[in-house]
């Protein structure tokens, strides 16, 4: 009796070892998408939606847990599950978290030929080089010049910067505002920081809000109309896009660039449910509200969310690397590709110069 | 030993003592009288060094203890000059035992971490703790257990309990004492006299407020009277009469209220039957009685046989177990409000705690209840359901009770805060008679009241009971009082009724009476 | 002596504005932005400060779960855009909403501070902070079908802000606007809160009124005097949590958005603040001191923003605010508890 079972169970195993080489060798195969949850990041998540419907059946998609930095296990577990599937021949990562690259070598020891992309994560870029095929993300940093370039090429002379002590004392934002001055300077633009009160004391974001809600007509009654107004925290947008359309001053970009920042709510976007997600029709109806309230020109973000952009665009590198079309990623082919993914161009830094497969990347704006 | 010159005192506008003088030599019993508000508490605060003394601006005058002149500024410097104080409002800690009330910041420590710490660090010794307790309580012939937490205790036993913290210290010099006897009943305060002789004979000076003269004249060397913040006179109590003093306090004559005694009838309003409620320190074990209509019932017990619980138990302060038939009606629901619907007021005896809103106006406190349960003085032309009050109906009738009750005060829109004792009384008792019960229990009405005014309340008491029939049930530990106004008074003992007795019965019976010794009829 | 220290710290704000005002102009800072600002910020929080009033005066203290009331708010804003009613009448129609539901949410919420005598300011505090994640589920997955609410791109579950701009966005803000030279009074918002500190002020002259006040200032009496205190409770805090709904109306309206998800859990703190510096004390409030609170503590915000930023101080400024903030509520809690300490009859 149990000498049967174990023979069947036997049996079992070593058909479907054979089935799975057969999958692998004909070409079907799949890619493991690593994504936060909804409810912690809803970009990435519904990017990775997005991913699956595209390839439909080509997608294993898991999210890690919500609390990431108490149940790192877990996560780990969950990502050396997807190397363990034969099927899966690459994973793209999209998690905004430190801590994970331990399981990216783990996979690598037992399965060299797996393609591992992170878009983005945020371990020591060193060692990510040595074991990530293509390791990807904002560059936070370099929009401190292309910010207020383009808030001039949308016809600014003078740049605001709104932000609170708490945030300049982080360093990215820190550099990113010397790098605005400098290149405001380079421009001859007016570069004017104010400071508003800020949301992590005590009383949350209502007093700063209301700081805005008061600052900015002053400001502008000041500078004039031309003026490029930018601020560093996320709830500042609707305000600062709230005030744009009332008072026709330029708004360059938000912290995140998005059209899904601000200007639902400041714009009151109606999305159709079946509309939802759909960036072309989104952007469509930012525009025509735009050119409503006589701001064609003066309003600019990202088309598409970097978060809901990269599940996307990394599967696709991963599947170019897979059917043999690339051995090794190169600026020019991904620039193509990242075309046909968002819509417009995307420029790319390297990390490091030393280092080529780590890439910094800023999108072409579109300007409503 | 202690010598004051020239001490005087202003509250904002006004002045609550002016120009006093006094003088008190070691192992003397000094008297303090005078009317409420007539500044005797105020001199013991700045002696003791009170901090509202010293907040509200301090004094002027000066000093002098052993010739020394001092000018306390906390009571702790008081304290460490050998000065103890017994308050009039209590200065308890009710979520402590009485043994750790009593020996507050002096505890005894184990005898092996007083040596190994400093004193502040060392482990105390509750048994040590206790017997210290208990022979402060010996000392004053009380038997309760030191162990017991004090909020529960009834109010005469706190006031024990203050005293036995003042006397238990062993730098004892001079005592404060703000109407030690108010609460106390006579038994009680004769063996609290008997204690202070004692401590007086070993050389402790005592300064003694008191309301009651007799009590002042049999225990004191000297008197110091006080009228409006001035002293009026300074004198030896052998060498005084009775008349001359309470002609100095009062500058007025006093008319004694007396009952003109109207029929028993037998038509109860309240009758009850094996009536429990635990109060505790003031336990009623079964009490059966009935309350007549139309009569003024007067209730007394030694402290802690239960004549406060009744009060509370028949309005439903407290809950009770037995039976109460009130108008007929067998056990109605026992809430305030349902019993204040049935026209049944009670005033408590804790005038500090359930006594007044005490920073509402009087004319406010006068209405309250009445505007609560009544809908009297709702505004005539506006809709009823606004519930909006007819401020100048109130005022009216505010002016009228003042008048009625001779209220002193600067006006109708004044705080009750502001009064002293007694007519903050009178507010209490203007604001139940505007419900027109049919039926008043009144705790304790004339405590810590002054001569004039204690006449004023029995005179209201006898005023309303004879225009509107009110039924009124005074709890008191005066017998002299209780047989001026009362048609019968109920003797209580051990939380059951002992005897009822005519008010004309003669005070012998009355003392064999409330200690429990059989009565004849 | 006491009496003058009451309202030092009312005097040192006072001075500390007249001093920042006196910089303003120095700096030329246009003055009538300033006081058009401070009118509508007072307006605009006054509401729920106010809110705080009935629960002060029924002896609970501070009511820390201010977000139970923000949240009933909340609900009958998002319903009226969910029917998409605009104008007055979508103004009307979500105070009326919100008012329905703050009765329901304040009778449960009083049953519970009913339940935790003695501690219910920090229960308060956490039945607030414990509602807000009980919300957030609520707002991700509610049945709402404006999709002007909605994700942009899951399309399901509300936005963290909506914009009220095509329903009733300053309404009040812009009803009979008053100009005098370059000044522009808001009296439509002023009026509104006028009648607000109006209709709670003729509150506490009726019978349940004085019945709130007299359990504030003296419970055990109070029940001896046959009032019923569970239910004057109860009903000191529905009014607080209906005057908190309104005033998140009034405030969703000024600014331009709803807030939802964690934005009413802080909300709370500054009206506590304002409350206090404008000199309140537990056990009793009134709506002058609301007023006067309110007034100070915004118009010090609105003063202290665009002053240090010109000064080039901003950090500095942020600083002195705090400090001046949270040591006038410390110097008025201070002062309640000297007063509470002294013995009530000293004459």
């Amino acid at each position: 009796m149990l000498r049967n079972l174990t023979m069947t169970t036997i049996i079992l195993i070593l058909s479907l070892c054979l089935l799975a080489g057969t999958a692998a060798a004909t070409g079907t195969y799949k890619i493991g998408i690593v994504t936060p949850t909804l409810s912690a990041s809803e970009d990435e998540f519904r990017g990775a939606e997005r991913t699956a419907a595209k390839h439909p059946g080509m997608i294993r998609h898991i999210t890690l847990p919500n609390n990431f930095s108490e149940e790192q296990e877990t996560a780990i577990t969950q990502i050396l599950g997807l190397g363990d599937d034969p099927e899966v021949k690459a994973i793209v990562i999209c998690a905004g978290y430190s801590g994970i690259l331990p399981a990216i070598q783990k996979i690598k020891e037992k399965r060299p030929e797996m393609v591992v992309i992170t878009a983005p994560i945020w371990d020591d870029p060193d060692m990510m080089a040595k074991y990530v095929d293509l390791a990807l993300d904002t560059d936070w940093v370099q929009r401190g010049i292309s910010i207020p370039t383009k808030a001039q090429k949308m016809g600014a002379k003078t740049f605001i910067h709104y932000s609170f002590p708490t945030h300049m004392a982080k360093e990215v934002i820190a550099k990113r505002h010397d790098m605005m001055k400098a290149t405001c300077a380079k421009l001859g633009m007016q570069f004017v920081e104010v400071t508003t009160p800020d949301p992590t004391t005590g009383a949350g974001p209502s007093p700063m809000l209301q700081f805005l809600q008061e600052d900015i007509p002053r400001q502008i009654a000041r500078y004039g109309k031309d003026t490029a107004v930018f601020g560093t925290n996320c709830p500042m947008q609707d305000v600062i896009i709230a005030k744009a359309l009332e008072l026709k001053f330029i708004m360059p970009e938000q912290c995140c660039p998005t059209p899904t920042q601000g200007y639902p709510a400041a714009m009151e976007l109606a999305i159709p449910k079946e509309d939802a997600g759909n960036f072309d029709k989104i952007n469509a109806t930012i525009k025509e509200k735009a050119a409503a309230a006589g701001m064609t020109g003066r309003l600019s973000t990202w088309p598409v969310p970097v978060g809901y952009f990269f599940p996307e665009f990394s599967t696709e590198l991963a599947i170019e690397k897979i059917e043999g079309k690339v051995k090794n990623y190169d600026m020019a082919e991904m620039k193509k590709t990242a075309k046909k993914v968002a819509g417009v161009e995307v420029a790319f830094n390297k990390m490091k110069p030393e280092i080529d497969n780590y890439y910094l990347i800023i999108m072409d704006s579109i300007i409503y | 030993m202690l010598e004051l010159r020239g001490i005087s005192k202003t509250f904002g506008p006004h002045s609550a003592l002016s120009e006093v003088s006094l003088s008190i030599a070691a192992g003397e019993i000094h008297g303090l009288i005078g009317l409420n508000g007539s500044g005797k508490s105020t001199l013991l605060h700045i002696l003791f060094g009170s901090s509202f003394i010293h907040e509200t601006g301090g004094y002027n005058g000066s000093c002098f203890l052993d010739g020394k002149p001092f000018r306390f500024t906390s009571p702790a410097q008081a304290i460490a000059a050998g000065i103890g104080m017994v308050h009039q409002e209590f200065a308890l800690i009710p979520e402590m035992t009485v043994a750790e009330n009593i020996l507050l910041s002096r505890e005894k420590g184990f005898a092996l971490t007083d040596t190994l710490f400093p004193r502040d660090f060392s482990l105390l010794d509750p048994r040590k703790n206790d017997h210290e307790a208990r022979r402060a309580l010996e000392y004053l012939d009380l038997k309760i257990d030191p162990r017991q937490k004090t909020g529960n205790l009834a109010l005469n036993i706190r006031q024990f309990i203050e005293i036995a913290r003042e006397i238990s210290r062993d730098n004892l010099r001079l005592l404060l004492l703000d109407e030690p006897t108010a609460v106390l009943n006579t038994a009680d305060a004769g063996n609290f006299l008997a204690t202070l002789r004692h401590l007086a004979d070993k050389g402790v000076a005592i300064l003694f407020t008191s309301h009651r003269l007799p009590e002042i004249r049999g225990l004191c060397d000297r008197l110091t009277i006080l009228r409006e913040g001035r002293t009026v006179g300074c004198c030896d109590v052998r060498t005084a009469s009775l008349g001359a003093i309470t002609h100095l306090m009062l500058r007025e004559s006093v008319t004694k209220a007396g009952r003109f005694r109207s029929r028993p009838t037998d038509d109860p309003i309240l009758t009850i039957r094996d009536f429990q409620v635990a109060m505790a320190g003031e336990e009623l074990l079964g009490l059966d009685l009935d309350v007549q209509r139309g009569e003024i019932l007067g209730l007394i017990s030694l402290s802690g046989h239960g004549k406060l619980a009744f009060g509370a138990g028949v309005i439903g302060q407290l809950p009770f177990r037995g039976s109460l038939q009130l108008d007929g009606a067998t056990n109605p629901p026992s809430s305030s409000a349902a019993m204040i619907a049935r026209g049944v007021f009670f005033l408590s005896e804790d005038r500090n705690r359930l006594g007044l809103l005490p920073r509402h106006s009087i004319m406010d406190n006068i209405a309250f209840s009445a505007l609560q349960h009544d809908n009297r003085f709702l505004h005539p032309s506006l809709p009823r359901c606004l519930r909006l009050p007819d401020r100048r109906a109130i005022r009216r009738h505010g002016e009228r009770c003042i008048r009625e009750f001779d209220i002193r005060c600067t006006g109708p829109a004044q705080p009750v805060g502001e009064l002293s004792g007694g007519n903050q009384q009178k507010v209490r008792i203007a604001h139940a008679l505007t419900l027109s019960p049919r039926l008043m229990v009144v705790n304790e009405p004339t405590r810590g009241v002054d001569i004039a005014a204690k006449e004023r309340i029995l005179d209201m008491f006898l005023a309303i009971n004879d225009r509107a029939g009110t039924t009124i049930v005074i709890a008191s530990s005066e017998l002299e009082e209780l047989r001026r106004v009362c048609d019968r008074i109920a003797v209580l003992y051990q939380g059951r009724l002992h005897a009822i007795l005519e008010p004309t019965a003669d005070d012998l019976l009355f003392s064999r009476a409330i200690s429990g010794k059989p009565v004849l009829h | 002596m006491i009496v003058r220290a009451r309202h030092v710290p009312q005097m040192v704000i006072a001075i500390f504005l007249c001093a920042m005002a006196g910089g303003a102009l120095l700096l030329e800072i246009p003055l009538p932005w300033v006081i058009n600002d401070a009118l509508v910020r007072l307006a605009m929080n006054g509401v729920l400060v106010l809110s705080l009033v009935p629960m002060l005066n029924v002896g609970i203290g501070i009511n820390f779960g201010l977000p139970v009331a923000i949240v009933a708010g909340l609900l009958g804003l998002c319903l009226t855009v969910n029917w998409r009613l605009t104008g007055s009448l979508g103004f009307t129609m979500a105070l009326a909403l919100s008012t329905v539901i703050a009765v329901c949410l304040g009778e449960v919420y009083g049953r519970l501070l009913n339940r935790v005598r003695g501690r219910e300011e920090i229960t308060a505090t956490f039945i607030g902070f414990s509602f807000i994640p009980l919300t957030n589920f609520f707002w991700a997955t509610a049945p709402f079908t404006n999709p002007a609410m909605l994700w942009p791109i899951g399309g399901i579950g509300m936005r963290p802000t909506i914009g009220l701009k095509s329903y009733f966005a300053k309404i009040l803000n812009t009803w009979m606007p008053l100009e005098i030279g370059p000044l522009t009074i808001p009296c439509g918002l002023l009026l509104f809160f006028g009648l607000c500190c109006l209709l709670v002020h003729l509150f506490f002259k009726t019978t349940p009124g004085l019945a709130i006040l007299a359990i504030g200032e003296n419970e055990g009496y109070a029940r001896l005097c046959g009032i019923d205190v569970d239910r004057m409770r109860r009903l000191a805090v529905i009014l607080s949590t209906v005057i908190g709904a309104v005033g998140i109306c009034v405030y969703a309206q000024s600014y331009g958005f709803i807030e939802l998800y964690d934005a009413p859990m802080m909300m709370a703190f500054p009206a506590a603040s304002a409350i206090l510096i404008g000199g309140s004390t537990t056990g009793r409030a009134t709506v002058a001191q609301v007023v006067a609170g309110t007034f100070l503590f915004h118009t010090m915000y609105v003063l202290s923003g665009p002053l240090a930023n010109d000064l080039l101080v901003p950090e500095m400024a942020e600083i002195f605010r705090l400090m001046m903030t949270t040591g006038v509520i410390l110097f008025a809690m201070l002062h309640h508890g000297g007063r509470h300490a002294r013995p009530s009859e000293t004459l």
